[in-house]
């Protein structure tokens, strides 16, 4: 292509598009800092408006985005590099409200809450994307349905005892190194494997984190096959407070697009605590009255509406579900502060996390007491429902034996044997990370262990006589396990065989 | 204004005068700047004028009605030369843009 066809195709190009004189609403900055800018004028704009500063040097644009509308100026908050933001420049209103590219191009990427990329790649296509807002109302009452399809985390622990449905909000609450987010990326992992459900899209929201953790966190999806389902957005701890304040809506918009196309997703809020911070940090810079522990009058909406966007439609509605997974970091395990008290009342259940457990080695180390999931057993698979009703049992009555464990031999048999039993549940409920469990194996592993065929396998070897098993299954008698994946139901049949096979393979074990 | 519509200059200096040390007293001196803008908002509302800021790239004289929707009109005129041509007319917080600038602008956005 010569020089003169480039000319003749951009002629083409240019004159299809109609100059016309632009009006504009616009307004100037009175004042600007950390983030925030006071404009006067813009007399016509709306809350939450988008706004742009206009450049002198034709650089970037700077936006922004107007929350405080007040008598004679407007308080916005600068999405991008406020010091590009100086004092008496113009400001234009556009109208739109804050919107996000959404679609399955954004598959595998990391993207910043505003949605451009930032691992690298190519920007998205124009054509392939849709443009959703980020804050929507949640779905009402008529396009709803009970949440009834399980989430498989594939954790023992939390599939058994506290399951988590398709469209819950369960939060998961601990101080912090006490194995939160590791959960979490389990959890991701182990969609791939839900072949009876469908895996779900999963987006993974990074809100005020450490960039070196978010991209070891890439790194684990990456290579675990994760990403191809996953979308991570990132509002790191050196991103400004505004960013960290839409993140987790944006990972929202992403979710509610495949849950509008009848699909499941799974969106993770790392962490609210970081995020009620950083809207505290917004409102007191615009001069908001600062209420409990300093944080703004409207804390509790920020996270009510958000988790409130978490639904299960009905089959009318296209069927599609968004989960959300928040999760809250607590200061030397107090849970009764302001925002985790908040989050507890707005979620269905709780995922309680304890440093005490963590270093006695039961991780992860869900307490598993303290912790319930309000959807409940309905979010199981009746092999699971099985197991699990008995495993509760055990437990909650070794937690009030516990205490006597010490004296040992002073106990009567009956006590003794309860013990025993909840000793070594616990140690089977243990699991390391990044080995998530298919279900039909976690239900042999309870099954063998509420049936008490552990009860004579000494404490120290349960976990390796659980992994022998499994291995010894799944080479011997796939097709059971298979037969267990397909039906989800231990039948008398079944019930046999497995009975059986541990028998059998209790020979072997020694 | 109405205060001060029938005073002669002389007095008008003494007003001034006590009105900055009040302002001063009280430690007000600081809003100043906003006692300016809201006066001269408040003079164009009384005096029935209506500012129009005109910008144009290279300097030439637009012959414009003196009244618009019986409202005075004031022009204010500038010459910014990187507005390429054509004209910006801004009227409160009203921008009608018509310049190359912003011509070129969305054409940049069309093809982006």
């Amino acid at each position: 292509m010569d020089k003169h066809n480039i000319l003749e195709q951009l002629k083409k190009e240019i004159s299809g598009i109609k100059g016309t004189p632009s009006v504009s609403n616009v307004g100037e900055v009175l004042r600007v800092g950390d983030g925030v800018a006071i404009i006067r004028g813009l007399s016509g704009v709306k809350s939450s408006e988008i706004l742009e500063f206009e450049n002198a040097n034709e650089g970037e644009k700077v936006t922004g985005l107007a929350l405080n509308l007040e008598e004679d100026t407007i308080g916005a908050i600068i999405l991008g590099d406020s010091t590009k933001v100086t004092e008496g420049q113009r400001v234009k209103g556009t109208g739109r409200i804050l919107s996000i590219p959404v679609g399955s191009e954004l598959l595998g990427r990391v993207i910043n809450p505003l949605g451009e990329p930032i691992d690298g790649g190519k920007a998205f296509d124009k054509n392939k994307v849709e443009h959703y807002p980020l804050e929507k109302v949640a779905p009402g009452v008529i396009t709803r349905e009970s949440v009834k399809v399980p989430l498989q985390t594939g954790i023992k622990a939390i599939d058994a005892v506290i399951p988590i449905g398709r469209g819950q909000r369960e939060l998961i609450i601990g101080d912090r190194q006490t194995g939160k987010t590791a959960i979490v990326i389990d959890t991701i992992i182990n969609q791939k494997n839900d072949v009876r459900n469908g895996t779900p899209i999963c987006i993974y929201v990074a809100i005020g984190q450490k960039e070196s953790k978010v991209a070891h966190i890439v790194e684990q999806l990456k290579k675990s096959g994760a990403m191809d389902y996953t979308v991570v957005v990132v509002a790191g701890a050196a991103s400004p407070a505004s960013l960290q304040y839409l993140a987790p809506y944006a990972g929202c918009a992403i979710g509610e697009y495949f849950m509008d196309k009848g699909k499941d997703a799974l969106v993770i809020y790392d962490d609210l605590s970081k995020h009620a911070w950083a809207y505290r940090q917004v409102s007191l810079l615009l001069r908001r009255p600062p209420g409990r522990e300093a944080y703004p009058g409207d804390i509790f909406y920020l996270h009510s509406r958000l988790l409130e966007r978490a639904a299960r439609l009905s089959k009318e509605f296209g069927g599609g579900s968004l989960t959300a997974l928040p999760i809250i970091e607590t200061q030397l395990g107090d849970i009764s502060a302001y925002v985790p008290t908040n989050v507890i009342s707005i979620t269905d259940g709780q995922i309680y996390l304890e440093p005490e457990l963590f270093y006695q080695g039961i991780r992860p180390a869900i307490n598993v007491g303290l912790s319930v999931s309000r959807v409940g057993s309905s979010a199981q698979t009746k092999a699971m429902k099985k197991v699990a009703g008995t495993l509760r049992l055990e437990l909650a009555q070794f937690r009030e034996l516990a205490a006597f464990a010490q004296f040992g031999q002073e106990l009567d048999q009956a006590t003794q044997k309860k013990i025993n039993r909840g000793q070594r549940l616990v140690e089977l409920l243990k699991q390391p990370q990044y080995e998530s469990m298919p279900f039909e194996k976690q239900v042999i592993s309870l099954y063998a262990g509420v049936n008490g065929y552990i009860d004579d396998v000494p404490l120290a070897s349960v976990s390796l006589f659980e992994k022998k098993l499994l291995e010894f299954m799944s080479e011997r008698y796939a097709e059971v396990l298979k037969e267990l994946r397909e039906t989800a139901e231990i039948t008398p049949k079944i019930d046999e065989k497995i009975k059986a096979i541990i028998v059998d393979f209790k020979k072997y074990f020694k | 204004m109405e205060l001060v519509k029938d005073e002669t200059p002389k007095n008008l200096s003494t007003i001034f005068g006590k009105f900055r040390e009040t302002l001063s007293k009280n430690g007000d001196t600081k809003h100043l700047n906003d006692i300016l803008f809201y006066f001269e908002k408040y003079l164009d509302e009384v005096m029935n004028v209506v500012k129009v800021e005109i910008t144009t790239a290279t300097d030439k004289p637009t012959s414009l009605p003196a009244k618009i929707g019986g409202k005075t009109v004031k022009v204010i005129s500038k010459v910014d030369p990187i507005l390429l041509g054509g004209v910006q007319i801004k009227i409160g917080d009203l921008l009608i843009d018509n310049s190359v600038k912003g011509r070129l602008r969305q054409i940049q956005e069309a093809i982006a």
